[in-house]
């Protein structure tokens, strides 16, 4: 994002160690203790057949039963009790939209930070991406303060949402969804193609969902510059009609990948809306 | 019949460009908003500055009605059965002035020219027709009145009548033109009788030619005897009226009052000030000597001394003041929620 656009929007996470406060303080209700595994993948335990598909590491191919088959199959088994937890942040500059107290950006920031900080505190691995930045897989508390550092540097920047190709386990995709239908469609398929759990959290000001304005507002694009005009008051309704057609879309596309989708909302209290990720997340996997 | 007691508070009436100016900046500068895409938006619906003006019209009209209403009855409208009169009273020294008759000539056609004295004093003002006791009359008639009155008077009848509310006054400038007296050579009596100082202005005006002001006022011929030194104001053939009996000059302290001695003469002594008063029994002198006048009366110049004596205060009429105050509320209050309600759902949408 260029630094004249930067200097307007301002931030109410005043400093990392803020950032680190607020991510403790909303995820101390939501730390369960360890958990069963959720996924199959490689281990000594058999416990099912799958088909090979492209892309699948040949060493986990069966021979024998291909020699009694002829047909590839992978051999999966339980993997461990520790989980991996993967947030991929949508930092576009329309991410700096604000509502509220936070922005877009604050908002998955205090999100992935109090993801993290429940990761680690149930033994799971955590990481991750955004745009150029990014937080590798680590436990503990003192590599979460430093991912957490990381997290608060982490601005808003021009470019395609990230696709880790390194990205395994679960998957939390924090954006505010105002990519193309091939962009979400690349993450959100990631679910069928390399078994990676996605959840898709979509973050919404109320206000802007509604449009509900004062009159004559001039709307000024985040991501491209454009500005228009507009009496919100007159052209609610069909904003609300293409947002509408938006949201199908994208309730389209996760329920063809089986993908779960959360919509939380920048006036909310942060503490519900993790509540709804973490208990969206469990209750689909579980 | 609807009339206002304080018109001058309709220059409230001002303050209706407080909303039009306060829509016109509204309308000026659009609020800015960082949105996250306006992909959503449609660009050939956005709206100018003039259309969105056009769907605030309401509440505009709305709000300039709000403080008309209020300027309005701030202006403490009454109504009234009596088809009420304008009357224009003139203080007694403007008749000398050259433009008397162009002031006149300004305020219209009023039902009747009333000459009277603004006398302050107790001797005066227990006098019909005092500045007091006709706007009691005025107000008890709920007549409008313009005064015509020297700037001196000004302040007096501002800071002192209360019930000024639809009384205009309009000041003139003291007797202009005034010729300059030389004083050179004259003793303290002459100068006493040939001039007259307002004690004010410290204007000066040659007495004589006030008195040819008096005689021209009343239709009179006056002489003045100057060889004589002894103030011969002469002369008129027909009586003077019965119930008038002198002149008083408001500042009787002074060195010149008028009071009559015989049927058909009035004797001049005493102060000379810049109102006069019709009166009766009141001892003058002019320095120390007695100067006999005679003064013919037009009694049509005097007609309001055939009016009653009334005392000022106790017939201050008040009650017909804004006879709405009461119920103001009534109007105002469902026009200021209506203008929230519309501010309200504005807002919301």
């Amino acid at each position: 994002m260029n630094a004249s656009a930067n200097s307007t929007i301002k931030t109410m996470i005043e400093s990392a160690a803020h950032l680190e406060w607020l991510s403790r303080k909303i995820s101390k209700h939501h730390i369960y203790g360890t958990h069963a595994s959720r996924q199959v993948g490689q281990g000594l335990e058999f416990e099912q057949y799958r088909p090979y598909i492209q892309g699948d590491d040949l060493r986990q191919l069966d021979w024998k039963l291909y020699a009694k088959t002829g047909k590839y199959y992978i051999k999966q088994s339980p993997v461990s009790a520790q989980d991996h937890l993967h947030v991929v942040i949508d930092n576009s500059p329309s991410m700096q939209y604000r509502e509220g107290d936070y922005t877009k950006l604050e908002l998955a920031k205090v999100l992935c930070g109090a993801l993290h900080y429940i990761a680690i505190n149930q033994g799971d691995s955590f990481a991750w991406t955004s745009g150029s930045s990014q937080w590798l897989t680590s436990s503990g508390h003192k590599k979460w303060q430093a991912s957490i550092r990381s997290l608060y540097e982490l601005e808003a920047e021009q470019g395609a949402t990230s696709q880790d190709s390194s990205i395994v386990g679960n998957l939390v995709w924090i954006s505010d969804l105002y990519t193309t239908a091939e962009e979400m469609e690349g993450i959100i398929s990631l679910n069928a193609h390399h078994n990676i759990a996605v959840t898709v959290v979509h973050i919404m000001g109320r206000a802007e969902e509604e449009l509900s304005f004062d009159t004559s507002i001039n709307f000024k694009d985040l991501e491209t510059g454009e500005r228009i005009e507009l009496n919100p008051k007159a052209f609610r309704e069909t904003y609300q009609e293409r947002l509408n057609k938006h949201y199908q879309t994208i309730s389209d596309l996760c329920n063809s990948y089986n993908t779960p989708s959360i919509r939380v909302y920048l006036n909310e209290p942060i503490d519900r809306s993790l509540g709804h990720i973490v208990n969206h997340n469990n209750a689909h996997y579980r | 019949m609807m009339g206002l007691s304080a018109i001058s508070a309709l220059l409230g009436l001002i303050g209706l460009a407080v909303p039009l100016i306060i829509h016109l900046l509204s309308n000026r500068e659009s609020k800015e908003l960082l949105f996250g895409s306006i992909r959503f938006l449609d660009p050939q619906e956005s709206v100018n500055p003039k259309s969105i003006a056009l769907t605030d019209y309401g509440q505009l009209l709305l709000r300039c009605i709000l403080i008309a209403v209020v300027v309005l009855l701030a202006a403490l409208p009454y109504w009234t059965e009596h088809q009420s009169n304008k009357q224009i009273w003139i203080e007694y020294g403007i008749h000398a002035d050259p433009q008397y008759e162009s002031y006149l000539s300004k305020l219209g056609d009023p039902k009747e020219h009333m000459v009277f004295t603004l006398g302050t004093s107790d001797s005066t003002t227990a006098h019909y027709p005092s500045l007091w006791s006709a706007i009691a009359d005025a107000n008890a008639q709920k007549d409008s009145v313009d005064i015509i009155t020297f700037d001196r008077m000004q302040d007096y009848i501002g800071s002192t009548i209360a019930v000024s509310d639809h009384v205009t006054i309009n000041r003139v400038p003291h007797i202009a033109n005034e010729p300059q007296v030389d004083f050179a050579g004259l003793t303290d009596d002459e100068r006493i009788l040939r001039m007259y100082v307002d004690p004010s202005s410290n204007t000066v005006v040659v007495i004589t030619e006030l008195l040819d002001h008096i005689a021209d006022e009343l239709g009179l011929s006056i002489v003045y005897d100057d060889e004589n030194y002894d103030w011969l104001i002469t002369t008129v053939p027909q009586p003077i009226p019965s119930d008038i009996h002198a002149l008083i000059w408001e500042q009787n302290e002074g060195p010149l009052t008028i009071r009559n001695s015989t049927s058909n003469t009035l004797v001049v002594s005493g102060a000379i000030s810049r109102s006069g008063l019709l009166h009766s029994d009141m001892p003058v002198t002019i320095g120390s000597r007695l100067v006999e006048t005679k003064l013919g009366l037009a009694e049509t110049d005097y007609r309001e001394m055939t009016l009653p004596y009334q005392t000022v205060a106790a017939n201050v009429d008040n009650s017909y003041q804004n006879p709405l105050s009461a119920w103001w509320w009534l109007i105002i209050l469902p026009l200021f929620l209506w203008e929230r309600y519309i501010a309200h759902k504005k807002h919301v949408g």
